[in-house]
């Protein structure tokens, strides 16, 4: 576990002190309201700001659910700290059901990035579902002759650790897109974080840096204005909204996929039945129509699973990027 | 002509979208919102509109473009009440405003200073619509020119300006820039990822927010100032208010500085980022530095607000140049602005002007038209906003005090904002005690860390070669500026010491 | 040029000594930040330079007091010791409260400690302040606006205690080790 464990920090320690403490707390709290679930509002907490990427989903999400379990859904955002803040909440909270998280990518990356990681993402938390991917678009400003991922290798090739890469900050996911594609292919480029997506890309869309993997709802309208070119998608497959785009898999790199996602977790002492009933009733939602046309028009994939199925995504994803951030030598703090 | 017809035109059609009964209701609505809430001590503009977004959810698109855009100018506006009228900036731009402003309101002239700030903001509102209408897709490109090199000459630029907002001693407003400068550095190093001066504290890691500093050194310690006098003798503010409605005198002297601060904000607005922070106070040292008697800048100056707020909200207006046209948004606020949108499902870019012209020719009319409700609503509360004043000290700074707390509490809905608010306020009360003023280091605060992250990006893209600031004309015209204006400070203050020198040898 | 003379009630030595601090504190810490070269910076290049200038200013500002005689404006004068205390207690108590045990008594410990810093205060005056503000926080706040507080403690009395005492015992026990 090499120090990444928090048990074996001091905060670590200290955390696992109150962990305990409301474990015994908590289990019979938990088991007098497993029968009438839901007895009050439930708290849907949130890793962004209003308006925010996670918090779109919330609001549309949000509705639905209120109607399905006859309780308000309350959307409670906790942004900061790459979402340590609001996962860290979540494993404090009671685990009765009242409480879940919507967590994204970056839940299962902090133990590999940060050296002190408030929570264990596999240990304290029971996977609910998988609620949608968002996959990367890899775009470089059309000065770039590149017009293919194949061809925008080989210029990297002639002309090593000269060719700028931009990303939303050092240890997103454009940013482990980036050193997973130098490590696959073998070329170096200067990696050049920004503060957020937005700035990023429009820096590229200037030319000042020449590319970037950006989430596909920012750069899907620049790309159809022709202000930046896509060479490749990072998911498995193509996206159903922009299908004339290759994957990067399909252009060399087969076993290159990076996707963003969101998905649902609520306190590993949560009762298994209340998870079950969450899992379906969320499921149900996220395959309601207006609600998958909304989102795929920006280029996401609404994808519900069962809770086991979404722990072992969760699982692969932590060694992945573990191994990703280990060979590339990436730390934050 | 042509072109200009065109433009005409599509106004014409915007405001076929947007005058309607319901959408005028909606625009009222929004706006009273946005002051109601932007005014209350502690609530930034941007927490308004935080706080205020999901009440617009609801409605249909237009609807709810309108109703947005009233809540923006109204927690705009409302934050500049609350600098002026109990000297706490809501967000960056306003702490210039806080100076005159606030010491206009001490003077008993709040009223004049919150009318010429209605005044100078309409003004520059309407401006900036034509503005828009006419020049958004130039002005965005122009945007695009400012690459890393450039924002770095312009954060010198402004960093040297911030000095001008001192009314004392020199090395000391320096001294609190490099304060402002180091308190920004705390946080997760953009370009390392390194976490700086965070002392193990995972809350740290995104920085400290500017409204936590700002309550602290404004708020909380002015509050803890006041309460040194006791209560028999204290009167923070004088009992003889003069008129509500600015004098023609007024007028005619902030005239010039409400046109100049109008078109320096319309310029910076449109660049992400410190837009409106760099038109308010570029625009305030500029009036300082040209007016023949500046003497009363920092004591309740109009032209001191009347320019930072037409700056303020000129920048405020065309700050949606980069987000309507390449749907990028420049600041925090417009990140909150296009997420609405886009639950709105319109997602702003290149498209939304050729796919949907109706929503953005209805978004530049109702932008005026928020301007236009924000006038209408507010002379007449200027009358209430003066008359608070009149409440006792002794009950008006608990009520300040909560709003503080719960305003930075909802930040990020975590008791560690208000907890280092607390903190600063005795840092801040120590400094006010020393003779150090706070607006310089605020302002290094907000510009320092770009200045370093862009210093370091652009060395970074150049690998390591600094002649990059020289060679690109943007980023030598701001130097350039820096240097001309570290000479107009520099000068007059050591021919003051050789003046004092010279006196004192007698 | 007045004579070299200590001079303790000049607001730039206290200033000066504050820089000074400050600057030697922000060095102290970056000492683990990695510098780098100036054409390639790392993220201990500015806070380092910045400190020591900082440093290098509070050293001139509090040096320029011991050669000057203050203005009446320079001259130091009486800390308000009773408010600068109450002030941020009553702040930092609301903040400690106000998650477990709810807004009532958070904010009554925030007016009630803020208000003692004034002599000639009506106990009614208070209790009217104390019940508008109250119900400004709930009424606008909570319900209105959504921000996550509650009026008093979510379920029992016992268990916000106890949910109390592990909030702040954690940053306790991290500071003087478990």
């Amino acid at each position: 576990m090499k120090g990444l464990s928090p048990s074996t920090t001091r905060a670590g320690r200290a955390w696992v002190a109150v962990g305990t403490s409301f474990v015994l707390s908590g289990s019979a709290a938990a088991h007098a309201q497993a029968q009438a679930w839901p007895s009050r509002p439930i708290r849907m907490i949130v890793a962004s700001p209003p308006a925010g990427p996670s918090d779109i989903l919330a609001r549309l999400l949000g509705p639905q659910l209120t109607l399905a379990w006859g309780q308000t859904v309350l959307i409670d955002n906790r942004a900061g700290a790459n979402g340590m803040i609001a996962a860290e909440l979540t494993a404090k909270s009671d685990p009765d059901g009242h409480t879940i998280l919507l967590a994204n990518a970056g839940f299962v990356i902090n133990t590999s990035l940060y050296k002190k990681v408030p929570y264990d993402p596999l240990r304290e938390f029971v996977p609910i579902s998988l609620a949608m991917s968002v996959p990367n678009i890899l775009v470089v400003h059309p000065s770039v002759p590149a017009r293919s991922v194949a061809e925008l290798v080989a210029y990297a090739k002639a002309k090593p650790g000269q060719l700028a890469v931009a990303s939303a900050g050092s240890g997103s996911s454009g940013h482990l897109a980036l050193e997973l594609f130098q490590q696959l292919s073998g070329v170096s480029m200067i990696h050049v974080p920004f503060k957020g997506g937005g700035p990023a890309l429009a820096d590229v869309m200037a030319g000042q840096t020449q590319a970037l993997f950006s989430i596909a709802v920012a750069a899907m309208p620049q790309i159809r204005a022709g202000r930046v070119r896509a060479l490749g998608v990072t998911s498995a497959k193509r996206l159903a909204s922009a299908s004339e785009i290759p994957t990067v898999a399909e252009s060399g790199f087969p076993n290159y996929e990076v996707n963003g996602w969101f998905g649902f977790v609520a306190p590993v002492k949560t009762p298994r039945s209340i998870v079950a009933r969450l899992n379906t009733d969320i499921v149900r939602a996220l395959r309601l129509p207006e609600l998958q046309d909304r989102l795929a028009e920006q280029g996401a994939e609404i994808i519900g699973g069962t809770p086991e199925a979404f722990g072992a995504y969760l699982k692969s994803e932590q060694a992945k990027w573990e191994k990703v951030i280990r060979q590339a030598g990436i730390k934050v703090e | 002509m042509e072109f200009l017809g065109e433009v005409f035109g599509n106004l014409i059609m915007g405001f076929g979208v947007a005058v309607s009964l319901e959408n005028l209701i909606y625009a009222f609505i929004g706006c009273l919102l946005g002051t109601l809430v932007g005014v209350l001590p502690g609530i930034g503009p941007v927490a308004a509109i935080a706080l205020l977004l999901p009440t617009t959810f609801a409605l249909p698109p237009v609807g709810a473009l309108i109703m947005l855009a009233g809540i923006y100018y109204g927690a705009q506006y409302g934050g500049s009440t609350t600098a002026i009228l109990v000297n706490l900036p809501g967000e960056s731009s306003s702490v210039v405003t806080c100076l005159d402003g606030h010491a206009m309101a001490k003077n008993g002239r709040a009223g004049h200073a919150l009318a010429i700030a209605a005044i100078g903001s309409f003004f520059a509102g309407t401006v900036c619509t034509l503005i828009i209408a006419v020049a958004a897709p130039p002005l965005a490109e122009m945007a695009l020119k400012f690459g890393a090199p450039e924002y770095f000459s312009l954060m010198v630029f402004g960093l040297i300006a911030s000095a001008v907002l001192a009314r004392g001693s020199l090395i000391k407003a320096l001294g609190m820039i490099l304060v402002g400068l180091l308190l920004g550095i705390v946080g997760t190093d953009v370009n390392s990822g390194m976490s700086r001066f965070t002392f193990g504290m995972p809350g740290l890691s995104d920085g400290i927010g500017f409204v936590v500093i700002a309550m602290a050194f404004f708020g909380l310690g002015e509050i803890i100032k006041n309460l040194e006098t006791p209560d028999d003798q204290r009167q923070v503010f004088t009992d003889k208010v003069s008129g509500l409605m600015p004098r023609w005198e007024d007028i005619r002297m902030s005239a010039g500085a409400i046109v100049r601060g109008t078109f320096l904000g319309a310029f910076f607005g449109t660049l992400p980022g410190t837009g409106p922070v760099v038109a308010a106070f570029s625009t305030y040292a500029m009036e300082k530095k040209i007016a023949k008697d500046s003497s009363q800048f920092g004591r309740g100056d109009i032209r001191g607000v009347a320019g930072p707020e037409s700056a303020n909200n000129a920048a405020a207006q065309t700050a949606f140049i980069p987000t309507l046209t390449l749907g990028i948004p420049g600041s925090g606020t417009m990140a909150l602005m296009l997420g609405a949108m886009m639950i709105q499902g319109i997602a702003p870019g290149p498209q939304v002007m050729t796919s949907r012209p109706d929503l953005f020719w209805g978004l530049i009319a109702s932008m005026w038209i928020g301007n236009l409700m924000l006038v209408i609503l507010n002379l007449p509360l200027i009358g209430i906003w003066v008359q608070l004043l009149k409440v006792p000290y002794r009950l008006l700074f608990p009520a300040i005090l909560m709003f503080m707390c719960i305003g930075t509490y909802s930040l990020n809905n975590s008791i560690q904002d208000p907890l280092l608010m607390g903190f600063f306020g005795v840092v801040g009360y120590a400094f006010m005690k020393f003779g150090c003023e706070p607006a310089p280091m605020l302002l290094g605060f907000i510009l320092g860390p770009l200045m370093e992250e862009n210093l370091r990006r652009a060395l970074l893209i150049s690998r390591g070669d600094p002649t990059v600031f020289f060679t690109r004309p943007i980023s030598l015209t701001f130097l350039v500026l820096a240097a001309g204006a570290l000479l107009v400070i520099v000068l007059p203050a050591v021919r003051k010491k050789r003046d004092e020198a010279f006196q004192g040898d007698e | 040029m007045g004579t070299f003379k200590f001079r303790s009630y000049h607001q730039d030595f206290w200033a000066g000594l504050m820089f000074l601090g400050l600057g030697l504190l922000a060095v102290y810490v970056a000492r683990d930040y990695p510098i780098g070269r100036a054409m390639r910076m790392g993220p201990g290049y500015f806070p380092t330079y910045l400190g020591m200038l900082l440093t290098f200013i509070g050293a001139i500002v509090a040096g320029r007091s011991f050669f000057t005689e203050p203005t009446d404006e320079e001259r130091t004068t009486r800390w308000a010791m009773v408010p600068l205390t109450l002030m941020p207690l009553s702040v930092i108590l609301f903040a400690v409260v106000v998650d477990n045990f709810g807004l009532v008594l958070a904010v009554a410990l925030l007016i009630g400690f803020a208000s003692a810093s004034v002599k000639n205060f009506k106990p009614i005056e208070l209790i009217v302040m104390y019940g508008v503000l109250v119900a400004t926080a709930i009424l606008v706040f909570q319900k209105g606006l959504g921000v996550p507080f509650h009026a008093f403690w979510e379920e029992s009395f016992g268990k916000a205690v106890s949910d109390f005492w592990s909030t702040i015992s954690t940053p306790l026990r991290l500071m003087f080790g478990s």
